[in-house]
């Protein structure tokens, strides 16, 4: 495949292709975290990214941190 | 291996959880980046972002971890990982913007930018599949708070080869093999194994070969189920072949005592005395001092050293040894001599104990 968006955009043909592999094609068990956990988890990891970064005195890298940050809570906050 | 990717993996380093005929278990989880085009369709600059996504996740939430780019690595380093099965042949041959990343006790190794963007692999010494796959999951989620891994619905992890799609796992544990290999029966166990969803492979995983006793059993499909259901198939198909084995090896002590000793005692005697050797005859007389070893009749040779023997003997190992490079034929002469010393190690050891 060349990219993830392949399995969006031929469902049929994939299934019928990994069926014959893999005589299934629906998936089981874990899955990644809701977006609401996902927004929980991330924010608290660059939160604390941002001060070691702070901490370690790396402007650039405080920098690129509020960015995300900023980003982050624009799309989910 | 420390925060040294030069010193042995944990897997031929610790004694932890030795077994008779699990040489070692290894765990492999496929992710990929959410919307980015997989490795193999990804531009050099597109490599560097996502080196440079993931190099962020390990800097915060695996601090300790080492990280080498692969393409800065020489190629006979590349050669010695592959021979500890840290890294694939495609991250051999094709180093371009990859990267490996090995944690601080040498369990973990993780490939990224290989086939997937990601490759987590945990490897460890014997037979340890029961619950070890958890750990690898924790790794997993902590990269999982600064990336978004591709993932569909119906699909599940999506990867870039159909046969990984779904959970991305493959349990496998490396077996030997050499009582089933001796009756002549170890192609018929493999060709007729009842479990279908079961693939074997060689020593060194796909392509490689199966004429040896030194086998690797892993799950061949990864949709369908959840992972402690392909784990659970794994470990029962292990058990099964380790119980076959084990009986095997009962049945030659007991109706061919005299044959087994000689051919073990052959064996040794021919690593202990040989100038010139091939990787596969050595391999092959490896195979049986350890069996002799795990019998009993050889006490003075523990099962890890002869593995970490087996690895030793490879060619990227012994060029290292040389620190130059070495043709076929001279590696063959280095690989006796290294032979030789190690055996003459292990007996002047037992006649000072």
């Amino acid at each position: 495949m060349g990219c993830p968006l392949c399995y969006e955009t031929f469902p049929e043909l994939i299934g019928t292709i990994v069926w014959e592999h893999q005589g299934s094609a629906v998936h089981h068990g874990r899955v990644p975290y809701s977006p609401e956990v996902r927004f929980n988890i991330r924010r608290e990891a660059y939160l604390n990214a941002l001060e070691k970064a702070q901490l370690e005195n790396q402007p650039e890298e405080v920098q690129f941190l509020t960015d995300l940050l900023q980003l982050l809570d624009s799309h989910y906050g | 291996m420390g925060s040294n990717p030069l010193q042995q993996p944990y897997w031929l380093r610790s004694d932890e959880a030795p077994h008779d005929v699990v040489l070692s278990t290894r765990y492999r989880l496929a992710r990929n980046l959410h919307g980015v085009p997989f490795p193999s369709r990804a531009d050099p600059a597109l490599r560097e972002v996502i080196l440079d996504r993931v190099g962020r996740a390990f800097r915060y939430e695996l601090p300790h971890w080492k990280l080498i780019r692969a393409d800065q690595v020489s190629p006979l380093m590349r050669e010695v990982f592959f021979e500890k099965h840290l890294i694939s042949t495609q991250l051999k041959d094709h180093p371009e913007g990859s990267m490996i990343c090995f944690s601080p006790e040498g369990r973990f190794s993780i490939m990224v930018n290989e086939e997937d963007h990601l490759r987590f692999q945990f490897l460890l010494p014997g037979f340890q599949l029961k619950d070890s796959w958890r750990e690898l999951v924790e790794v997993e989620s902590r990269i999982e708070r600064w990336v978004d891994f591709a993932f569909h619905e119906q699909f599940g992890y999506l990867t870039s080869c159909l046969t990984n799609v779904g959970t991305g796992l493959r349990a496998s544990v490396m077996l030997h093999l050499p009582a089933l290999s001796w009756m002549g029966s170890l192609p018929s166990t493999i060709n007729l194994w009842p479990d279908q969803a079961m693939e074997f492979r060689g020593l060194f995983g796909e392509g490689s070969s199966m004429n040896e006793s030194f086998l690797q059993l892993s799950n061949k499909t990864t949709l369908g189920a959840d992972l402690e259901t392909f784990n659970l198939r794994v470990v029962q198909s292990a058990e099964k072949l380790i119980m076959m084995e084990r009986r095997s090896r009962q049945q030659l002590l007991s109706r061919h005592r005299l044959q087994l000793e000689d051919s073990v005692f052959r064996a040794l005697a021919t690593l202990g005395a040989a100038r010139i050797m091939t990787s596969a005859e050595a391999t092959a007389h490896l195979s049986m001092v350890r069996l002799g070893a795990c019998l009993g009749l050889l006490n003075q040779f523990p099962p890890m050293t002869l593995l970490r023997l087996l690895v030793g003997i490879r060619p990227a190992h012994l060029q290292l040894e040389a620190q130059r490079p070495l043709g076929p034929e001279e590696r063959d002469e280095w690989r006796a001599t290294y032979i030789r010393s190690q055996i003459e190690h292990l007996v002047e050891d037992k006649s000072d104990g």
